[in-house]
């Protein structure tokens, strides 16, 4: 094999500078995440971020999933400080009230549900310990779920033979979340530029496979004008994107009909004592309460559907389910994907790529997806980026769709009688989530495709906890006799009460001194 | 405990007993009753004398003892196949079984490998690869534990098909395979329903089932003939449509690799086994009669023939679905593709495989058999692509076939990766199926397919650093290297055969 003839000029001239162009979150962590990966080598790209005026109510939270750990990571970052610095707290999953009707409950932990025996997967059991009457629901084999329930939070120390494979994701205060995050990329060299965008200036380009425009300039309402090789859309709703997408084409791929909750109040009440480690989300006539705790207070978030009910009316449920909220705050919230998020020389990241309903806190996740795929495809050159696009569209579409079904099927599977419920019930699924529903009530089994989020014990648990229970299971499930299995599922939840016990309580893990939250 | 599931296995080739000895070590005699039917009137095709590294899972899966399984079916070690020919002219390379460095501060190997390619302490890509290397070097040893550069490789095997249908025949018949021979005459289905209820001998005798296994090959006589499911054909992508297999000699160095070398109508297989040499040539019959193709091959063996030339006619493609009715078809009756990478053998271990994890009890609902006939459908995708590569990517001129593949419009999938490794180095990695980055990276680069640039994310990683990476891999890679015995005292003192005289 001989060395290969790298053409590094050709056509191509390097990319030297991004800029780019939103607000909050977005905009932040895609800011220093370029600027660490990019613009502190020795022949860096020029890093810009244009901010524009934020959209964050002065409550809000930034829920996410355990991934979140890993691009904080990458931030260099460690979570613990990061969260006792800003007054986050981790969470182990989610509590969902009135789902599957009034008085109903289940939780929803970042962890598997017991464990594999010979060979079989825990699931198969226990369809078929419930069909013959077992009350244990599926959660209850969760040492996350437990932990969380009985107030504790989850250390792997304590689970030293891993029975489970839990992990917390973590609540934000969004706030002083980003005043961390902002210090850090400012300190990192990112140029900054606090304004608005006054005019874009595009340029009309013909390339072989390709026609259509390139953004050539920005012209921000302080008079400056920003020029770069790639402009990133971090606006939250494609400010900057739709300037280069052709007015006759379907640029954004509607969700609306799936997701009916259209605006969210957002706003803050006490915090809860204990600290709960998990969140809750409760619903009601038209929609769902959201609450987040963080060291300080508990952080609310309320989607609904305005065709069903108003604001005030909301406000009037959360006031007598939780006393007064402070500072409450109505959010739009926009449900759907851009078609092609990658348009010419810009790239929309975070929502302004992919807009998913708040249920499950998958939002900075997808940052986080995005920005990982833009890294590993930041464009050769300035000329060419038609294939980068493609890719960029195509996985970006995957990973939204599959994070999407996962929070549809929350909603499709409710078994409330309210006329918002119903319609959520009644709206036909994608293929895809109709497919994972079928064979998990049919055989326990759960078809996963590339590009998932959750894994299967996550679909499980979401699955099971909406009141689905397999009719069949493997047939290899058979082969232990029932006796051998009642005694197994005992021990196992002896197990997990035991190691629950033992547990360390949020407060004490989250103290400096203890090291639980660094697992 | 439910009522037993009855399962009839119809074909006893690799596939036939293959499957039987995979249920009845895994689904077990207490879940179903396996009959299995074959003739000895019908032979097998057998064409996977080579493997990937997956079979070793369904070996150990199985509870079979390596030693003694590559005793009995004369087996040697694979790490990988050389290609000879396909690329430049007189270039050859390896496609290893094996990575070829880890990532260096986040970027690819590869990545780094080009950006300092033209630096004179940089050697060819192959050299920092120990898998590769030990093909070349003709080396074995098993693969260490995770982290050191052991572990940067898997391997797999060489071995005669027929003995291992027959160990396998001999596992299975143990843990309660009732084996029936007979030639089927008819399969009868419900008039309602369209399932098969039965096969019925030549003998008059009548095998009932719930689920009917089309083993049968080519013939795909349950799926394909009684069924009725239409044959996808993908002889517009992979023109080649039938082979001509020889045996000869063995060859006392045992290498550790299979070869494939591109010729005028196709490509030639070298397999070393303990005791023969497979050998075979691929071709397109619109270009070489059956005994020109003999001729040829005769001609390139060193050894003398030992046998006379068996020609195998085939199509490339698959049956519109693998699973339909109460017929599950596994092996060459569900699909055919080459086996310029191994792939036969894997791809009824992974139909067994999707099959065993979706079992169903006395009848199937249609979202598990839509889930089969999903993942079967993205393996033969998947592995399709990969060979289809090769061809595509070729550089030879010497006839029709290898132009034609050269410009032949190719799926999109394959050519969505193609263009992305073509303009910067960049192969996705997916979840299920074949065949992992640094396949697609050694026969991507190793036919001559340079990336136009650099990833620009590779090039914000400090150079000093990169350059010193790509140097202890070089180093680690000879270092371990010399530490290994050959392929063949390891294989002499591992498992050697019995003699021929006490085999037969």
């Amino acid at each position: 094999m001989s060395s290969p003839d790298i053409a590094t000029s050709g056509s191509c001239v390097p990319i030297r500078s991004i800029a780019i162009v939103g607000r909050d979150a977005d905009a932040w962590i895609s800011a220093l995440l370029l600027q660490l990966s990019l613009g502190a080598s020795k022949n860096p790209i020029k890093i810009t971020l244009v901010e524009l005026p934020s959209r964050l109510a002065p409550g809000e939270v930034y829920p996410t999933l355990p991934s979140q750990q890993a691009l904080h990571q990458l931030l260099g970052l460690d979570q613990k400080e990061l969260l006792n610095s800003c007054g986050g707290l981790p969470s182990l999953g989610y509590r969902y009230s009135g789902w599957g009707g009034a008085g109903t409950e289940f939780f929803q932990p970042y962890d598997t549900a017991g464990a594999a025996m010979n060979g079989v997967a825990f699931i198969h059991y226990w369809a078929r310990a419930r069909q013959r009457g077992l009350a244990a629901a599926l959660e209850e084999f969760s040492l996350c779920a437990a932990s969380a329930k009985r107030g504790k939070y989850f250390s792997a120390e304590i689970d030293r033979e891993n029975f489970s494979r839990g992990q917390a994701a973590c609540n934000l205060p969004a706030i002083q979340y980003l005043k961390a995050i902002g210090r850090l990329a400012l300190d990192s060299g990112v140029q900054h530029r606090a304004a608005e965008l006054a005019s874009v200036n595009l340029q009309q380009h013909q390339r072989s496979r390709e026609n259509g425009c390139s953004i050539q300039s920005l012209h921000l309402n302080n008079g400056e004008s920003i020029t770069a090789d790639l402009f990133i859309d971090a606006s939250g709703d494609g400010e900057l994107i739709s300037h280069l997408e052709q007015r006759d084409t379907q640029n954004f791929e509607s969700w609306a009909h799936w997701f009916p909750c259209d605006q969210a109040l957002i706003a803050s009440t006490q915090a809860m004592r204990p600290l709960p480690s998990f969140n809750q989300a409760s619903t009601f006539d038209a929609g769902w309460a959201g609450l987040y705790p963080l060291a300080a207070r508990t952080a609310v978030c309320a989607p609904f559907s305005s065709a069903h009910t108003n604001a005030d009316q909301v406000l009037h449920t959360l006031s007598r389910a939780l006393g007064t909220p402070q500072q409450p705050a109505l959010k739009p919230l926009l449900r759907g994907r851009r078609t092609n998020p990658w348009q010419g020389n810009c790239v929309a990241v975070g929502a302004a790529a992919t807009s998913l309903d708040p249920i499950q806190g998958t939002q900075l996740h997808l940052l986080h997806t995005s920005l990982s795929y833009l890294l590993t495809l930041i464009p050769t050159g300035t000329e060419c980026m038609q294939l980068e696009q493609e890719i960029y569209s195509d996985r970006l579409a995957e990973h939204s769709q599959r994070l999407r079904d996962f929070q549809l099927a929350h909603y499709a599977l409710n078994r409330r009688q309210e006329a918002f419920w119903q319609q959520c019930a009644q709206t036909p699924l994608p293929d895809s989530l109709q497919h994972k529903i079928e064979l998990f009530r049919a055989r326990g089994h759960i078809p996963l495709q590339e590009n998932e989020t959750f894994q299967e014990e996550g679909w499980q648990l979401l699955f099971a906890g909406c009141g689905l229970t397999p009719i069949a299971w493997h047939p290899r499930a058979d082969l232990m006799a029932e006796e051998e299995q009642i005694v197994a599922f005992q021990n196992m939840l002896k197990l997990i009460a035991t190691r629950a016990a033992r547990m360390p309580d949020l407060e004490s893990a989250m103290s400096p001194s203890s090291t639980t939250v660094q697992d | 405990m439910a009522e037993k599931i009855k399962i009839a296995i119809v074909g006893g080739g690799t596939a036939g007993w293959m499957t039987a000895a995979a249920l009845a070590s895994l689904a077990t005699e207490r879940i179903c009753e396996l009959v299995l039917v074959e003739s000895e009137a019908i032979g097998t095709v057998g064409v996977g004398e080579a493997t990937i590294p997956a079979i070793k899972e369904f070996n150990d899966l199985l509870g079979i003892p390596e030693q003694d399984f590559m005793q009995y079916t004369r087996a040697t070690f694979k790490l990988g196949i050389e290609f000879c020919g396909w690329g430049p002219e007189n270039t050859s390379y390896i496609h290893p079984f094996g990575t070829f460095g880890e990532p260096i501060s986040g970027s690819d190997f590869h990545q780094q490998w080009m950006r300092f390619a033209h630096s004179p302490q940089t050697q060819p890509l192959e050299a920092y690869c120990l898998a590769a290397q030990m093909c070349r070097q003709n080396r074995f040893e098993f693969p260490g534990r995770e982290g050191d550069t052991h572990s940067s490789f898997a391997y797999a095997y060489h071995f005669d098909a027929g003995l291992y249908a027959r160990y396998l025949r001999r596992h299975a018949e143990d843990k309660g395979v009732q084996r029936t021979e007979g030639r089927i005459t008819e399969v009868r289905r419900n008039k309602d329903t369209g399932d098969i209820e039965a096969v019925i001998l030549e003998s008059g005798a009548q095998i009932s089932a719930d689920y009917f296994i089309d083993c049968s090959g080519f013939r795909s006589l349950l799926l394909g003939q009684s069924l009725g499911v239409g044959y996808e054909s993908w002889q517009h992508w992979l023109p080649c449509d039938r082979a001509i297999a020889m045996p000869s000699g063995r060859n006392p160095m045992q290498p550790p690799f299979t070869r494939a070398i591109a010729k005028a109508a196709g490509w030639q297989w070298q397999i070393p086994l303990q005791h023969r040499t497979g050998n075979g040539l691929v071709f397109q019959s619109a270009l070489l009669s059956d005994d020109e193709a003999a001729a040829s091959l005769r001609r390139s063996l060193n050894a003398p023939k030992t046998a006379t030339p068996r020609v195998i006619r085939f199509e490339a493609g698959k049956r519109a679905c693998s699973w339909h009715k109460n017929c599950i078809a596994i092996g060459l009756a569900a699909g055919f593709l080459e086996p310029l990478e191994s792939t036969s053998i894997y791809l009824i271990q992974s139909a067994i495989a999707h099959f065993l994890s979706l079992l169903p009890g006395k009848t199937a609902p249609p979202p598990l058999v839509r889930e089969f006939n999903r993942q079967v459908d993205l393996e033969y995708e998947r592995a399709r692509d990969f060979i289809i590569l090769h061809y595509h990517l070729n550089a030879r001129d010497d006839s029709e076939l290898w132009r034609y593949c050269r410009s032949m419009d190719i799926p999109g999938s394959l050519r969505a990766r193609i263009e992305a490794f073509r303009k910067r180095g960049y192969i996705e990695q997916y979840r299920f199926g074949l065949f992992a980055p640094p396949s697609w990276l050694s026969v991507m680069m190793g036919q001559g397919l340079m990336p136009e640039h650099i990833d620009t994310l590779a090039c914000s990683v400090e150079g000093v650093r990169a350059q010193h990476a790509l140097e202890s891999q070089l180093a680690m890679a000879q270092q371990t290297l010399n530490s290994m015995r050959s392929s063949s005292e390891f294989i002499g003192n591992y498992c050697a055969a019995a003699t021929m005289e006490e085999f037969s």
